[in-house]
């Protein structure tokens, strides 16, 4: 099945999440990396990274005419990592988010063919940028760290499955 | 010191009520053992995880005996503790975490479940 350019890059996201692992030199195994589906049957637990897809704005300036004409947006995702220590856990929950967005970062900056074309995501994007560290707190108690991660990307016009370098 | 309506309420009316309008759960305590328990489910609509990008998560508040063939308030740990629960009233059930203890009164826990 094809997918979009947009759908390629967000799936890329995922499998590079799906790889924090010990057993890959990250220093926490990654319990499940979700995307928001219509039934929320997703349950909020330690260690969840959710990929939450922003919206998609046009990029004028590396928009390009041509027939048919590219069209590039910049596209923001939030990958929320969950910290949910257990109740009897006196370690600051500062310092476990710093850890686990710190691995975020670098299971995002990792491509396992091309390692210094990260910001490529397989080649669906022009550049992508980590814009953003912030950590949230919810009243259900759910605690965590968001890397916002900005990607750009250009496709046809006509066409949003056909990637434009 | 609790009150003698309070453990009136604990030795009569919450067995009772558990026994009347209970429905089967499973605990996951993080560390131990699962057990079967009786739980009373009020099965809200979904709510919003609005800190992550007003993302829609399944909400249920369960009442269980406070008590060791229900959960003890202090073996509780929201950090990890889970049921095996169904969203819908006899659909499929999947483990759900716990998410914070609501309240502890009158021999009752009160949790929200997601």
């Amino acid at each position: 099945m094809a997918y979009t350019v947009i759908e390629s890059i967000a799936r890329e996201i995922v499998s590079r999440l799906e790889q924090i692992k010990i057993a890959n030199g990250y220093a926490f195994n990654v319990t499940s990396v979700i995307r928001p589906n219509r039934n929320a049957t997703w349950t909020p637990e330690d260690r969840l990274i959710l990929v939450k897809q922003g919206d998609s704005t046009k990029n004028e300036s590396l928009s390009c005419p041509g027939n048919p004409p590219a069209m590039a947006f910049d596209t923001t995702f939030e990958l929320c990592g969950f910290v949910r220590t257990s109740d009897f856990c006196s370690k600051e929950y500062e310092s476990i988010e710093n850890d686990r967005g710190a691995q975020i970062i670098k299971a995002i900056t990792t491509e396992a063919t091309d390692p210094s074309m990260w910001y490529t995501f397989a080649s669906n994007a022009i550049i992508s940028d980590i814009i953003e560290v912030r950590s949230f707190e919810e009243s259900e108690s759910h605690n965590g760290v968001i890397v916002s991660l900005s990607v750009t990307h250009r496709q046809d016009e006509n066409n949003p499955y056909n990637v434009r370098a | 010191m609790p009150t003698r309506f309070e453990q009136h309420l604990r030795r009569t009316v919450v067995p009772n009520l558990v026994r009347q309008f209970g429905e089967s759960a499973e605990y996951f305590p993080c560390n131990g053992e699962s057990r079967a328990i009786e739980v009373l489910v009020i099965r809200d609509p979904l709510s919003i995880a609005s800190e992550v990008g007003e993302v829609l998560v399944n909400a249920l508040v369960v009442r269980v005996k406070n008590a060791s063939d229900g959960i003890t308030a202090d073996e509780l740990d929201t950090g990890g503790d889970k049921l095996l629960i169904a969203l819908r009233s006899g659909g499929d059930t999947s483990l759900r975490s716990i998410v914070q203890l609501l309240s502890d009164a009158n021999g009752f826990l009160r949790l929200l479940v997601q």
